[in-house]
């Protein structure tokens, strides 16, 4: 009873609180005005999609099809609109608008400068900073690099990125990553600036995110866990969605395409052709100050190899609510199931395309979804808070045999929140946060078990000498799982940036990382596909200190150089080690080192009509143990990018090579028949793009050979990678 | 005019490593041998014949054979047609004699062979003159041979032979 009256108090307090807060909200907004204005480019053409922002608020719109945007509820007084456009200039305008008033600010026309020191960037340091000032290697996509190359995963997005290559499924940003059999990412997700994890074996899930959605990607290479704590041991990745525009915005995209026979007839397991197909789509609107963005894709694919089939449809859904131009209210969530084969590992090198026989069959059904709420509150120009938070849910289902007979069955769920104030001084900022995190899972193969962590952060950056840009932090995570002993670690980040001159940057930093076993590390009990694995309730959280020093140049607005020179250490680093009983249990056996160098160019040409890049990394990943290589780990990585636009075509060439790895896990060998075949990898992308508007919808159609070459290698152990694939995409949007 | 030269440098240079790469395939089944298909095991050798004996104790030569039929058919017919196998073949060289034991790997096509022997040369004929002292049986209860069935990719590993020269188990 006493319970019942006091949850009718608390209700009968709620609309108080509510109309106190809503009244409060209403003085803001109290003396609103509007700006308007039309966006040209270099032909003195309407530019459509460029940002426009009122600096300091959580105001924005995008220019529409004629150039044109509005932003509505601006607050009276001195205001400075950014806009900004990845491959054009950033302009700035300030002015001030007086109550009650429409003010058109015109024209304003911006010019290609593909190559910028203004690209802003907001991973490193949880805040926006410009390319120049971050003390770490960066990598970055953009939203036309997703839709130019079809990508349809993230993963696939990863891959052309300097420094990195993806081990099937799992990423390995220069060297830091081998193959640890889908568990334990050492490379940190997030989307938003909100982690992804997976509350079981703490992965990322790429299918999880549709790309349609996406803005851009930034990667953040070396440790980073003096921000992000736990799995940032080899770097940060983080997603930036779309925002949602002021004018109705709709995109749609079809694409179908094939996959080629092998080049080796012995291969070909069948005599049909294997398809691929699928569309996506989402509107978005901004109703005065509520924004609605809804979207769905669906994905077919025969698979080239047998019993590799998949079904994927997902949907999602963002709805921003501006309580003032100074607070903002996020959610955003999506929803995917997916039906797919699963193909483990070939046969046998004669029967490169086809699983065992026993393997034949097996599927998996996959559910994800997850819900992130965000609230932005901008207290002043220089102070802001930030509350996040998702709540992310996995469940797998398949019918592989195992000893129980059964199939695998596997629920898991992930539950964030963080709180994040950053206050910026005259030449200082200072960035300060809690987090806590819980996970839970309730399968047959990890058992009913449940983790959590709490953690603080705290990064100081500033700016000494107007060349010298300093930057200091540190972070304490606390961790527990049940039956296992609690832990805690500590991690500090120490970064310099010197700018002699406009252009040039050299950068050093030294960072530590540590990654906290998962739930499926410590627990998972199976025996599937020949793999029996037991558990281990004393593993160790691994560690990582990565230095680095470097150099970025800009020269004349067209290119752009950046060396760098790296040098990690690894401890306790937790791999699925096969005992001598033949089982497999995860264990802390290796202690490492890597360091390496990697040089990247980029250059525009042609009044930017041809633009490229290239970069070579080399790294030497040693074992400190048994004194030779890291297991898969490729040693050199090339990558080239070429466009160039002729009217309106486009043609795009990628080039990768990946070196082949010096040491898989031997052990393999007694699994998986011809376990020791690879070769070096030289993989090209070919591209066509047509832009063509009719009555004035644009459209893009693009046509896409993946792996021209039909160049057959392996990327991982007994798994041919993808062989040629011809695609056909119609895309449009307005 | 110097940004076009760069432009069209960039192309020919990309396509010069595509024409470079393309007859490159990567991994190939062809570049692979075809996994090994035969038998092996031990031949035991007892009783061998004095070396100063004369005929009919001589040992001109001892071949390990394999015929397709039980009994075989005429000995040298089926070694000239291919249908037997014999280890080591005539172009090689001769088994350094006498031996307490051999070692073998036999490579074979897949199928049946219903008779595996070592046959001694005890006479100048090559044709003629052979009889077999030590046959593949794996049944003690009787004198007849055990078949072998090889299959593609596999390895019969364990085929082991007592040959005794004491006793003549066939004349062929």
């Amino acid at each position: 009873m006493q319970g019942i009256l006091m949850n009718k108090n608390n209700l009968s307090w709620s609309p108080i609180i509510l109309l106190l807060f809503m009244g409060f909200f209403q003085i803001s907004f109290g003396e609103k005005s509007q700006i308007s204005g039309k966006i040209i480019d270099e032909n003195r053409q309407p530019l459509a999609g460029v940002n426009i922002a009122i600096d300091g608020t959580v105001l924005g719109a995008a220019s529409d099809l004629q150039g044109s945007f509005s932003i509505q509820r601006v607050p009276a007084g001195p205001i400075t609109v950014v806009i900004s456009m990845i491959g054009y200039q950033t302009e700035k305008r300030s002015i001030t608008i007086e109550p009650q008033t429409v003010l058109d600010i015109g024209v304003i026309q911006l010019f290609p400068k593909p190559i910028s020191l203004e690209t802003v960037v907001v991973t490193a340091s949880k805040y926006e900073q410009q390319v120049q000032d971050v003390p770490a290697s960066l990598g970055l996509i953009s939203r036309s690099d997703l839709q130019l190359r079809n990508i349809l995963t993230i993963d696939r997005a990863l891959q052309y990125v300097p420094g990195v290559n993806m081990n099937a499924s799992q990423m390995n940003i220069r060297g830091s990553s081998g193959y640890s059999r889908g568990v334990g990412t050492r490379v940190f997700f997030l989307i938003d600036g909100i982690p992804i994890l997976t509350g079981d074996t703490r992965e990322v899930s790429y299918d999880v995110i549709p790309t349609h959605l996406i803005e851009r990607i930034e990667i953040v290479k070396g440790a980073g866990s003096a921000l992000y704590g736990s799995s940032a041991l080899g770097g940060v990745v983080n997603i930036i969605t779309r925002d949602i525009r002021q004018s109705p915005q709709m995109y749609f995209k079809y694409y179908l395409g094939r996959h080629s026979k092998s080049a080796f007839s012995q291969w070909n397991w069948s005599d049909d052709t294997q398809n691929y197909s699928g569309f996506s789509g989402n509107i978005s609107h901004k109703f005065k100050n509520l924004g609605i963005q809804l979207g769905g894709n669906y994905d077919k694919d025969d698979g080239y190899r047998q019993n590799d089939t998949r079904k994927r449809y997902s949907g999602s859904g963002k709805l921003e609510y501006d309580f003032s131009p100074y607070h903002q209210i996020t959610f955003a969530g999506n929803y995917m199931e997916q039906d797919r084969d699963e193909f483990l590992y070939w046969k046998d090198f004669q029967h490169a395309l086809q699983p065992p026989a026993d393997q034949l069959g097996n599927k998996v059904e996959t559910k994800r979804y997850y819900l992130t709420g965000q609230y932005r509150y901008i207290m002043s120009k220089n102070q802001f808070l930030v509350i996040k938070g998702i709540w992310f849910r996995n469940r797998f289902r398949d019918n592989i045999a195992n000893n129980q007979g059964s199939g695998n069955d596997s629920k898991s769920s992930n539950l964030y929140s963080e709180v994040q104030y950053t206050s910026r001084l005259k030449h200082i900022s200072l960035t300060t946060g809690v987090s806590g995190n819980a996970d839970a899972v309730a399968s047959n193969i990890f058992g009913n078990h449940s983790g959590s962590s709490f953690a603080g952060y705290f990064q100081a950056e500033g700016l000494v000498l107007h060349q010298v840009r300093l930057t200091t932090g540190v972070r304490m995570d606390y961790f527990r799982m049940d039956s296992v002993e609690s832990d805690y670690q500590i991690n500090p980040k120490f970064g310099a940036v010197y700018t002699p001159y406009a252009g040039t940057a050299l950068r050093t930093s030294v960072s530590w990382g540590f990654r906290a076993p998962s739930l499926a590390e410590v627990f998972t009990s199976t025996d599937a596909s020949g793999f029996q694995v037991i558990p281990n309730t004393h593993l160790k959280p691994e560690n990582s200190t990565s230095f680095e020093i470097g150099i970025n140049q800009i020269f004349r607005d067209h290119y752009t150089f950046d060396i760098a020179s790296f040098h990690s250490r690894y401890r306790n680093l937790i791999e699925g080690e096969f005992l001598p009983t033949g089982e497999i249990q995860f264990q802390n056996i290796t202690a490492a080192t890597i360091w390496g160098i990697e040089a990247t160019i980029n250059g525009a040409f042609l009044e930017n009509k041809l633009f490229g890049n290239l970069s070579y990394t080399y790294v030497n990943p040693r074992d400190k143990e048994t004194n030779d290589y890291l297991k898969f780990r490729p040693r050199h990585l090339f990558y080239v990018n070429l466009n160039q636009i002729v009217k309106k075509f486009q043609v795009a060439l990628d080039y990768r090579f990946i070196k082949k790895y010096d040491r898989i896990d031997e052990k393999f060998a007694l699994l998986i028949e011809d376990a020791e075949q690879r070769v070096d990898a030289h993989i090209v992308d070919l591209r066509l793009l047509w832009n063509v508007k009719i009555n004035p919808v644009p459209f893009r159609v693009t046509f896409q050979i993946n792996n021209i070459l039909r160049y057959h290698y392996v990327d991982l152990v007994g798994s041919l990678a993808p062989l040629r694939g011809f695609t056909l995409t119609l895309e449009t949007g307005f | 005019m110097f940004e076009q030269i760069k432009s069209i440098s960039s192309w020919v240079f990309l396509f010069i490593i595509i024409l470079f790469l393309h007859c490159d395939k990567g991994l190939s089944p062809e570049n692979v041998e075809p996994p090994f298909t035969g038998i092996r095991g031990t031949v035991y050798f007892i009783n061998w014949p004095a070396p100063n004996n004369p005929p009919p104790d001589t040992v001109f030569d001892v071949r390990l054979i394999l015929f397709p039929d039980f009994p075989p058919a005429d000995f040298a017919d089926e070694i000239l047609s291919g249908r037997a196998v014999l280890y080591p073949t005539l172009n090689d060289e001769k088994l350094p004699i006498p031996l307490d034991s051999l070692d073998y790997q036999i490579p074979l096509q897949p199928g049946r062979y219903e008779y595996f022997a070592v046959a001694r040369q005890y006479g100048d004929n090559l044709f003629a003159d052979w009889h077999v002292v030590g046959h593949y049986d794996t049944t003690f209860s009787d004198t007849l041979p055990t078949p072998i069935q090889i299959n593609q990719g596999q390895l019969l590993d364990s085929i082991n032979i007592l040959a005794n020269f004491d006793s003549v188990l066939f004349e062929l």
